[in-house]
């Protein structure tokens, strides 16, 4: 459907961050604000690196993908 | 039958070859029996199948380094373009037929081993972050999830899920035949 613009390190440092920040927000180690920012963020970071895709890069028509 | 011997009638033969190493007392080998047959129909005068059996022929198995039963190999040319072990679903023999006919490696199935690791490291972290969280509300639809995520990055390996999909899709094709064209 959309073409993967991910490059394999891009996409396993953002599923490993996206697990850190959920385990920090969802885990209660930091709450408030901070806390559902944590979990938003885990879970974009999350989705974009199991997909491979990332809107942001292409709005930007950026690419980490060689190809 | 020679190593030598059969390269040269592999060569020779006019049409691509996929080769089954199969034995009698082999049990998957006889369960993908009737899908190679079919295949075999399927491709006629694109593709030949030959049948080895395992236990007349040992030297010459080992020769092409096969150890293990039903193995299939096809050929491009002379050249061995796709081999298989073990049984798979008639999807994925397929793959060895057009191998064989394009001489182009075959199409692989299922998620790349990138996609895996990472939906396994994903959807474990999902399933651990909802145990610590007692299953309650919010955290028994993480773990629903992650089990979901978990389960995408073997599913093409889970008899179970491979039985049910293909009596799924039979019955799905089966219905759309039986409905009126309008």
């Amino acid at each position: 459907m959309f073409k993967i613009n991910e490059a394999s390190w891009d996409r396993i440092a953002r599923v490993v961050l996206g697990i850190i920040l959920l385990f920090l927000g969802l885990g209660g180690t930091v709450t408030g604000i901070l806390g559902v920012v944590f979990d938003v963020l885990g879970v974009i970071l999350l989705v974009t690196g199991l997909v491979g895709v990332c809107p942001l890069y292409m709005l930007f028509k950026f690419s980490t993908k060689k190809s | 039958m020679s190593e030598n011997n059969f390269f040269e009638r592999v060569k020779q033969n006019p049409r691509p070859v996929v080769v089954d190493f199969w034995a009698p007392w082999c049990g998957p080998c006889r369960a993908i029996h009737p899908v190679i047959t079919k295949l075999g129909v399927e491709y006629t005068g694109r593709v030949d199948v030959w049948k080895v059996n395992a236990d007349e022929q040992p030297d010459f198995l080992r020769s092409l380094r096969i150890y293990g039963i039903p193995t299939l190999v096809a050929f491009h040319n002379g050249q061995e373009v796709a081999r298989r072990i073990g049984a798979a679903s008639p999807a994925v023999l397929s793959t060895l037929f057009e191998a064989a006919l394009s001489g182009d490696k075959p199409v692989k199935f299922g998620p790349a081993p990138l996609d895996r690791l990472l939906r396994l490291v994903s959807g474990t972290a999902m399933l651990f972050l909802a145990f610590q969280g007692r299953f309650s509300g919010l955290y028994l639809f993480l773990a629903g999830l992650g089990g979901v995520i978990a389960f995408s990055a073997v599913y093409d390996r889970c008899p179970i899920y491979r039985a049910v999909s293909a009596r799924l899709k039979d019955w799905l094709r089966k219905e759309s035949a039986d409905q009126p064209r309008s």
